[in-house]
C-alpha cells in the first residue's frame, strides 16, 4: 500500500510529505485561517508582499505562522517584469527564502499570465539565484519553456484564478503532466476536493489553492476535505485505474446463475 | 510642497526636512534594523538591511516599505 508517508515530493530539493499548497488570503479571520492551515495538512503556505501599514495597528501575519510551515512568497498583481523582480527581492529579503511562486499577469479582469514576459522573468530570477515556481497556462510547450529556462517546478491554472471552476481542460492538464521534466502543481480555478482530486489523478504532482478553502462557509472543515480530495485523487493516480468501456460488463460471475 | 523637499513613501508624499539615512528614516516610523519580515526598495531597487544605515535618502527618492502579508 502506498500512503503519502512513503511518497514525498520534491521540489528544488526540498522534500514534502502533503502534496498540497495553501494560500493564507481571504479568511474570515486569523484564527480560521490558522486553523484551516493545520486541518489542510499542508507544508507550504503562499504569501504576498505588500506595502507595510506604517500606522503601526496592523496585526502581523508573519509572526504567527512563521515556523509552522514553509512560506512561498508570490508576486501576485505584477504586470511587469521589473515590479515583478523587485518584488521577488523584497520578498527574498523579508522572508529570508529564495523561493518564488512567480506571477505576471497580463490582464486585469482575467488574472491570466503573461507567457512572454513570464518564460523571461523565470530566466532572469533563476539565474539570479532564485527557485521559481511560475503560475502558467495550460499550455505543454509554456510549460516546456518554463522548465527549459529553469523553473523549479510548472504551476498551470486548472481554471481562472478565484473563479473555482475546477478544471477546464483536463487533457491538456494531463498532457502537461506526461511531459513535465519537472513537477506539475495545479494552480488556481479549483473550487471543491473532487477538483483537487481529480488534479491528482490527472498526474498533477501537488494542487496549491486558497479561494476554494478561504470562501467555503467552514473554511477548516474544507481544508480538511481538501487533504482528503488530494490524498485520494494521488492514491487513485498510484493505483492506476480501470479502463473505460462503451459496455456494461457484469462484475458477478456469470457462471452458476439459478433457472435456466 | 515641491520634490525640492519632499519624498514618497509607500505611494504618499512627505517632507523631508534635512537629508538622512534609510536607517534613521526608518527608525522615525518605528521599523528598526531587527524588524523581522520587512524589506525596502529605494527608487525601485531592494536596499539591503546591512546597508540600511549608510544608504542616504534625499529629496525626490521614492521609498517602498513592504511586508508579508495573506496572499494565494
Amino acid at each position: 500500500m502506498t500512503n503519502n508517508m512513503s511518497d514525498p515530493l520534491v521540489i528544488a530539493g526540498r522534500s514534502f510529505q502533503s502534496r498540497l499548497f495553501l494560500g493564507t488570503a481571504g479568511y474570515p479571520n486569523q484564527k480560521v485561517m490558522l486553523d484551516a492551515l493545520k486541518a489542510s495538512g499542508s507544508e507550504m503556505a503562499t504569501m504576498s508582499i505588500r506595502r507595510m501599514d506604517l500606522s503601526g495597528t496592523e496585526e502581523g501575519l508573519l509572526d504567527v505562522i512563521r515556523g509552522k510551515v514553509h512560506l512561498l512568497p508570490n508576486t501576485a498583481g505584477c504586470h511587469t517584469a521589473h515590479d515583478a523582480r523587485l518584488t521577488a527581492d523584497l520578498a527574498r529579503e523579508a522572508l529570508e527564502t529564495n523561493w518564488i511562486k512567480l506571477e505576471l499577469i497580463g490582464d486585469r479582469e482575467l488574472l491570466y499570465p503573461d507567457i512572454v514576459e513570464l518564460v523571461r522573468t523565470t530566466e532572469e530570477l533563476v539565474n539570479d539565484g532564485f527557485v521559481v515556481l511560475p503560475y502558467c497556462n495550460d499550455d505543454p510547450i509554456a510549460c516546456r519553456r518554463l522548465a527549459d529556462v529553469g523553473a523549479a517546478a510548472v504551476m498551470p491554472l486548472g481554471s481562472l484564478i478565484g473563479s473555482g471552476q475546477g478544471i477546464a481542460n483536463p487533457r491538456m492538464i494531463e498532457l502537461i503532466c506526461e511531459r513535465s521534466p519537472v513537477p506539475v502543481v495545479l494552480d488556481a480555478g479549483i473550487g471543491t476536493a473532487s477538483d483537487a482530486a481529480q488534479a491528482m489523478e490527472l498526474g498533477c504532482s501537488a494542487v496549491l489553492l486558497n479561494t476554494a478553502v478561504s470562501k467555503a462557509l467552514d473554511p477548516v472543515r474544507m481544508a480538511s476535505a481538501m487533504r482528503l480530495g488530494v490524498e485520494a485523487g494521488r492514491g487513485a493516480r498510484l493505483a492506476g485505474r480501470m479502463p473505460k468501456r462503451d459496455f456494461a460488463e457484469p462484475s458477478s460471475p456469470q457462471l452458476g446463475l439459478i433457472g435456466g | 510642497m515641491t520634490t525640492e523637499n519632499t519624498i514618497r513613501v509607500n505611494g504618499e508624499t512627505e517632507a523631508l526636512a534635512e537629508a538622512t539615512t534609510l536607517s534613521v528614516l526608518l527608525a522615525d516610523k518605528g521599523v528598526d534594523a531587527g524588524a523581522k519580515g520587512v524589506a525596502v526598495a529605494l527608487n525601485g531597487r531592494l536596499v539591503q538591511r546591512a546597508t540600511w544605515a549608510e544608504t542616504p535618502v534625499a529629496a525626490g527618492d521614492v521609498l517602498e516599505i513592504v511586508q508579508a502579508k495573506q496572499g494565494g
